[in-house]
């Protein structure tokens, strides 16, 4: 039992250096599988089994170990604050739950089996529990009763007497631990030997028995030697230097750690402090030199560094203490040195940097310069070992630098060292050695012992560094003024305008250093024919980057047009057309060239080529040049671009001078310029004539809004009317005639069109629609003839044709009385048809008057046959059922009235072919009033061969 | 002409037996007395009533102080042959202290033996003379007495001389039971020779011994076991898990013995399969511990009601039904037991003697003899009953031993893990190729059933790899 117990606690002495959670996690997994068989096999044997109730309660021990293992570092995990005001035991729980499961096993155990064979091993286990929950006093009552109920001399005594000569040497109670870890040591001889042997020594030290400490520590270090033995000699190596040294056996203990063959530097080092404190100085050198050579790890040669370090300091060995802490430095930038460490050699250096830096300045070594110097030299060395050691604050050290360097006169250095101070200044956020470099970098700059060729190096950084930080002062506002000459000086353009561009931005109302600034730029970039830099300057003027005055700007614009085309200019003046056009083309395609070079060239282009007779040149540029040109500049060049569009027209390229026109209407649009309405013309009758409608609607549009007068307007509208009609857009007829029958003067020229719409109404059945137009037609006449206005002949007929019915229906009246008798009837009758003739008369003079010639000609056609057939009927009338004399009297009557009737038909004959030949009168009724009275002559027609029809455009 | 002289053969038996009968039937009704129930237990022996005889020879014992002559001691003989010993080891110590009859030293022997009086059995036994035909089981029963006394050296000498009477008598036995008895004897004598070996840990020389005895021997299934255990010894842990393998099989599904899952599971430690020990010892925890606990209160709430114990173990021979799988496993390990077959069959006997008397008519000798055979088979109830309910005890106890030995190799893996987490060590390292697992796995859970090869029983050898 006992074996297994203190495997168990050899175990968990191994269990603390567990750093996984998880394997302690799973091990407590497995302790509850065993509590839980355990458990079970106990209550099997109806827990009378104290074996098995003593296993229990070792396993809750178990437990409670590794639970608080857990604890532990949970707990330390905490925040300190959190630590200090959280309830510990609520972190303690589940192991002291578990320690106290175990103790109430154990107890059971020596209440209900008092002889149980392995009772001091229970109530080792209770002691050992009691200890883990710090029950101290319970502890060492457990440990005397294991003690005491242990057989002599066995195990379980000798670690009882062991487990309390500890708990008196935790007390600090070391005659009382003495005696006790004597006798458990006396005969053991097992691996733990070593191990309490060493509290035993470190007891006999505490009752200042050095004597006996001491040698039992060579012995304690000797049985180490044997792996029998748990190995004590590093606790020995460590601290037998301190036995010796209390027991003032110093030479012993050097002659002892030299016999071991190992580095005892440390152990040197610890003597070499006791030394110095007793003011032996030259042998603690000594041995320090010998501890230096010995040793044989980083840390220990750190060790012998700080001594070294502490050593010069107090001889003030300054180039030793130099060199100890630059080697420090260095081991501490590679991680070596622990926190304490750094703060000691921060301490040390700092000390050091200031000593030497007031030395070098002082004017003690004023007319000393050698040692002036190396104080300098070791001062910086200081400073800068402090900003190796303390990177994250290193701008004061290296601005240190910088001052003990202007201190002594060494100002190229210290303009360095300003620098670099300013720089770390800045990252570090430190404002005030940040101002303070800069200062140190300004008054370096002006002081005169810095020569012009190195104050040159330093001017772009230490103004650059200051505008940053200080960007919009009237101190900067002098500073980037003198950067940029700087920057011109070395003729580096790119930054000068970089500044420039800082400065625009920063102090926008001072015109007139920036128009100063950039006058040296663009002057260099004109001197390099550098257009685009140019133009890019004008650019950023235009935008508002930079301000000038008004007219400076504009100087500027001009310029650069100018620049742009007075290559072109010269060549053109020089009679080079080729390369005129050449370079012309050039500044239209390049993206750079100003809008109004572009245009110019454009122009140029369209004139050039118009000359050349080259069509398709002179309308591509020409549409260019529209399209570049501002308003006023189109106004200006009207005339070229009218002749350019009409020199396309007449080489029948219609479309290219439709197009032209229309660009240059929709130019002039807003410009009062007689051109306009000559382009507008132009264009609508070109695209009319080339049938592109929608082109000549959009043409009657533009001009619409472009002022083009309305007389202008209606005749282009009359001639898209005409269009319409052609291809029965009736609905596009209808809606733009309105504009030219509210024409005063233009308004008869709409009445064919109307007349077409009429009849296509009374076709589609709107008659009501139809007679409207028709009423809307005879109103437009009458208005017309009324001012006495002149009426298209075509119009005419229309009128003059919408009379004619009236005619023909009294024909046909006259036609329907047929002559009989009695005489009376008769008489009546014949009155009556003369009376229609009168009425048929004055309806042809009213015809006559509309002035249409084939009306006049229909009308007389009527009047004529309508008398010439009332004529033949009196001569061929026979009255019936009268005598032949009545006959012949009747005849002989009848042939007065018909004959004149019939010359009166002949007259009217005669009048209409004298209308018809004075008038020129085309009409379908010529044939018949021309041709002898009673004769039909028969129309015909020749097909003359090769003849060409063609449309109003010319166009086949 | 043989088969009239068989029937010849059997016409004279039954004559000599109704003439034994009629013989015994006189004897009774002319006398009464030890000198007429010598008389009446031979006749009635004779005639083939030994059930009836068996109060007759009882009292006989009792009133007879003297030697039993060797007419009554062959029929004795006969009589013990059907009845077995267990009706005369009611008898008391002194009754049968005082017979000089070889059957009645060996019946005492037994009874002391039962008793765990060592010296005493042994003394008795050693009065059992050798020409006796009793005398083979009386050896078998001085070796098991060396033998727990420690004394190997005479253990196996008495064994040896057990197997070597044995069988040499049973070659001139014509009595078919008594051969069979006889053989058996001799098997457990041959087991015993391999068991002294044992004891001594001459486990090779017990692995051989264990050989000899036959796989037909109704012995065979309890000592495959023991020959289990002596792989165990003999470190052959594959051999071991083989021969357990073997209960496996349905021929062997009367065996109950906990115990088997114990030695496998402690197989598997020894070659540190630590998962099979597990599975093994859940299974048997899963399987057992909630009816080990309703057994126990089966058992206690049955105390020793023989006759209880009697009716559930007949039944269960007729209807196969119990109440749950353990106590059927129990109670077919009793009934396939060779006690309680012998008994059960002493009983059936008695109950088909009975029948035959009832049949014969009912005269007083008649009903006087059913009277006994009532007694008798009275008293086999209780032996049966009694066997049974003492079965049941064991059989629990067995399991509660197992049970509990179950939770200390279970503990043993345990410390080994833990210890082996403490190590940083991993206890499954070795055994990561699942081909590996796979092949063990089919070797593991190997079906029996339609699979079984009567020889091969026995001889199933693992070749699972050590993962210590």
């Amino acid at each position: 039992m006992l074996r297994y117990l203190f495997y168990l606690l050899l175990l968990l002495s191994a269990v603390s250096a567990f750093a996984l959670d998880e394997r302690r996690a799973r091990i407590i997994a497995v302790i509850n599988e065993e509590l839980a068989e355990v458990t079970r096999l106990s209550q099997q044997r109806n827990n009378r089994d104290p074996e098995l109730l003593l296993r229990v309660a070792e396993l809750h021990l178990e437990k409670a170990r590794l639970t608080r293992e857990d604890e532990n570092e949970k707990f330390l995990e905490l925040p300190v604050e959190k630590r200090r005001t959280v309830n510990e035991n609520q972190y303690y729980a589940g192991s002291t739950r578990s320690f106290q499961n175990a103790n109430q096993y154990a107890t059971a155990v020596t209440k209900s089996f008092p002889s149980y064979r392995d009772i001091a091993d229970v109530y080792y286990i209770l002691a050992f529990n009691a200890r883990e929950l710090k029950n101290y006093k319970d502890s060492d009552k457990y440990f005397a009763l294991a003690r005491k109920k242990a057989p002599k001399g066995s195990k379980t005594e000798k670690k009882a007497k062991l487990a309390l000569a500890d708990s008196y040497f935790n007390k600090a109670k070391f005659s009382k631990a003495i005696p006790l870890y004597e006798s458990a040591l006396s005969g053991l001889n097992e691996s733990w030997w070593t191990k309490d042997a060493f509290n035993l020594a470190w007891s006999y030290y505490r009752v200042k028995n050095y004597s006996k400490a001491i040698s039992l520590m060579h012995e304690i270090h000797k049985r180490s030697g044997d792996s029998k033995y748990i190995n004590m000699k590093y606790f020995v190596e460590r601290d037998l230097v301190s036995f010796y040294v209390d027991a003032k056996r110093t030479n012993e203990a050097v002659e002892w750690y030299r016999a071991q063959g190992i580095d005892y530097s440390s152990h040197l080092i610890k003597i070499i402090k006791v030394q110095t404190a007793q003011g032996k100085f030259t042998q603690a050198e000594q041995l320090l030199g010998e501890a230096a050579k010995i040793q044989t790890s980083p840390d220990k040669r750190i060790e012998v560094l700080f001594l070294q370090l502490e050593l010069s300091d107090k001889y003030n060995k300054i180039p030793s203490h130099l060199k100890a802490a630059s080697e420090l430095t260095e081991a501490s930038l590679k991680g070596r040195l622990n926190s304490d460490q750094i703060k000691m050699l921060d301490y040390q250096i700092s000390k050091k940097a200031a000593e030497t830096q007031k030395a070098a300045a002082s004017p003690i070594y004023k007319d000393v310069k050698k040692t002036r110097l190396s104080r300098t030299r070791q001062a910086i060395s200081y400073f800068g070992l402090l900003a190796k050691l303390k990177p994250q604050a290193k701008a004061e050290p290296i601005f240190f630098q910088g001052e003990t360097s202007y201190a002594a006169e060494q100002l190229s250095e210290s303009m360095s060292y300003y620098l670099r101070a300013f720089e770390a200044g800045k990252n570090e956020k430190n404002k005030k050695i940040t101002s303070q470099a800069m200062e140190g970098m300004l008054a370096t700059l002006g002081n005169k012992g810095l020569s012009p060729k190195q104050a040159d190096q330093f001017y772009v950084p230490v103004y650059t560094a200051y505008l940053k930080e200080d960007p919009n002062s009237a101190r900067a506002k002098i500073i980037r003024q003198k950067l940029f000459k700087v920057y011109i000086d070395r003729k580096d353009f790119k930054n000068a305008e970089q500044v420039l561009s800082d400065y625009a931005q920063l102090h926008p109302d001072d015109f007139k250093s920036q128009e100063v600034m950039l006058a040296s730029l663009m002057d260099d970039a004109r001197s390099k024919k550098d257009f685009n830099r140019f133009k890019g300057f004008i650019v950023q003027i235009n935008e508002g980057k930079y301000k000038v005055s008004k007219k400076y700007g504009e100087a500027l614009r001009q310029m650069m047009t100018k620049i742009q085309i007075e290559d072109a200019q010269n060549a053109l003046d020089k009679g080079d057309k080729a390369f005129a056009l050449k370079s012309y083309i050039r500044i239209y395609e390049n993206p750079e060239s100003t809008v109004r070079a572009k245009a110019n060239a454009a122009y140029n282009l369209a004139a050039l080529y118009y000359e050349a007779n080259d069509l398709t040149e002179s309308y591509k540029w020409g549409a260019a040049a529209l399209n570049e040109m501002n308003d006023a500049e189109v106004k200006q060049f009207s005339a070229s671009f009218l002749a350019i569009g009409t020199n396309l027209f007449l080489r029948q390229r219609f479309q290219q001078s439709a197009d032209l026109n229309t660009r240059t209407l929709a130019k002039l649009c807003k410009q009062g310029d007689a051109s306009k309405n000559t382009a507008f013309k132009n264009a609508s009758f070109l695209w009319l004539a080339e049938g592109l409608i929608e082109k000549t609607e959009e043409v009657i549009n533009i001009g619409t809004k472009c002022g083009i007068d309305i007389q202008t307007l209606n005749e282009v509208r009359i001639e898209l009317a005409k269009e319409y009609q052609k291809l029965s857009r009736w609905e596009s007829l209808e809606a733009i005639l309105p504009p030219v029958v509210a024409s005063k003067s233009q308004a008869p020229l709409t009445i064919i069109y109307l007349e077409s719409l009429r009849r296509s109404y009374a076709g589609l059945g709107d008659s009501q629609r139809a007679m409207s137009l028709g009423s809307q037609i005879l109103e437009i006449y009458r208005s017309a003839k009324a001012k006495n206005q002149d009426i298209p002949v075509e119009a005419l007929d229309i009128i003059a044709m919408g009379l004619m019915p009236k005619l023909e229906q009294k024909q046909s009246q006259l036609d329907s009385i047929v002559l009989n008798f009695p005489e009376d009837t008769f008489n009546n009758q014949v009155k009556r048809k003369l009376s229609i003739l009168d009425s048929l008369t004055g309806d042809v003079n009213e015809i006559q008057k509309t002035g249409s010639g084939k009306g006049i000609v229909r009308a007389y056609k009527i009047l004529i046959n309508s008398y010439e057939k009332f004529a033949s009927e009196l001569s061929r009338f026979t009255p019936e059922g009268k005598s032949e004399d009545y006959v012949t009297s009747f005849k002989k009557a009848m042939s007065g009235v018909w004959t004149p009737i019939l010359q009166t038909a002949l007259k009217r004959r005669q009048e209409v072919k004298e209308l018809i030949v004075s008038n020129n009168i085309l009409s379908d009724d010529n044939n018949e009033m021309l041709s002898p009275q009673g004769t039909n002559l028969v129309a015909q027609f020749r097909l003359q061969q090769n003849l060409v029809l063609m449309d109003r455009g010319g166009a086949q | 002409m043989f088969h009239r002289l068989a029937f010849l053969i059997i016409f004279l038996s039954l004559n000599l037996q109704a003439q034994s009968i009629g013989n015994a039937q006189k004897i009774w009704e002319s006398s009464s007395g030890a000198a007429s129930w010598r008389g009446i237990v031979i006749n009635l022996v004779r005639a083939g009533y030994p059930f009836s005889a068996l109060p007759f020879m009882k009292n006989y014992l009792i009133q007879n102080r003297s030697a039993i002559d060797s007419e009554l001691d062959e029929v004795f003989e006969d009589l013990i042959a059907a009845t077995g010993i267990r009706p005369f080891e009611t008898l008391p110590d002194n009754v049968l202290g005082q017979s000089r009859s070889s059957v009645v030293r060996y019946i005492l022997a037994k009874k002391h033996f039962r008793k765990a009086r060592w010296s005493q059995a042994l003394e008795e036994v050693q009065r059992v003379n050798a020409n006796h035909s009793i005398y083979p089981y009386a050896v078998h029963l001085k070796a098991a007495i060396h033998s727990i006394q420690g004394n190997n050296q005479e253990a196996r000498s008495d064994y040896q001389d057990c197997v070597n009477y044995s069988r040499s008598r049973s070659n001139g036995e014509s009595n078919l039971a008594k051969r069979h008895q006889m053989l058996a004897n001799r098997d457990m004598c041959l087991a015993g020779l391999a068991r002294t070996a044992f004891n001594i840990k001459d486990h090779a020389a017990a692995d051989l011994l264990y050989l000899d005895i036959p796989k037909s021997s109704p012995v065979w299934p309890t000592i495959l076991f023991e020959e289990a255990w002596n792989s165990y010894y003999l470190n052959n842990y594959n051999r071991t898990l083989g021969k357990l393998v073997s209960y496996k099989a349905p021929v062997f599904d009367f065996i109950f013995n906990p115990e088997i899952e114990i030695l496998k599971a402690l197989s598997y430690l020894k070659l540190c399969l630590y998962n099979d020990v597990n599975k093994t010892a859940e299974d048997f925890f899963s399987k057992n511990m909630a009816p080990a606990k309703s057994l126990r209160q089966f058992i206690v709430s049955h105390g020793s009601d023989y006759n209880y114990y009697y009716k559930l173990a007949t039944s269960y021979e007729q209807n196969k039904v119990a109440k749950d799988l353990l106590v059927q496993n129990i109670l077919q390990s009793i009934v396939k037991d060779q006690a309680w077959i012998e008994m059960r069959a002493a009983y059936l006997q008695a109950m088909l003697e009975f029948g035959k008397i009832r049949d014969s008519g009912s005269s007083r000798f008649n009903i006087a003899l059913m009277t006994n055979i009532k007694e008798v088979v009275g008293h086999y109830q209780i032996l049966l009953g009694s066997y049974a309910q003492s079965q049941f005890q064991e059989k629990y106890n067995q399991l509660s031993t197992s049970l509990q030995d179950m939770s200390f190799i279970k503990l043993e893996v345990l410390s080994r893990k833990k210890q082996s987490l403490y190590e940083s060590k991993s206890l499954e390292g070795k055994r990561g190729d699942i081909k590996y697992i796979d092949r063990n796995e089919k070797q593991y859970f190997w079906d029996f059933d339609g699979e079984f090869w009567a020889d091969e029983l026995g001889d199933y050898v693992f070749a699972l790899g050590s993962e210590c």
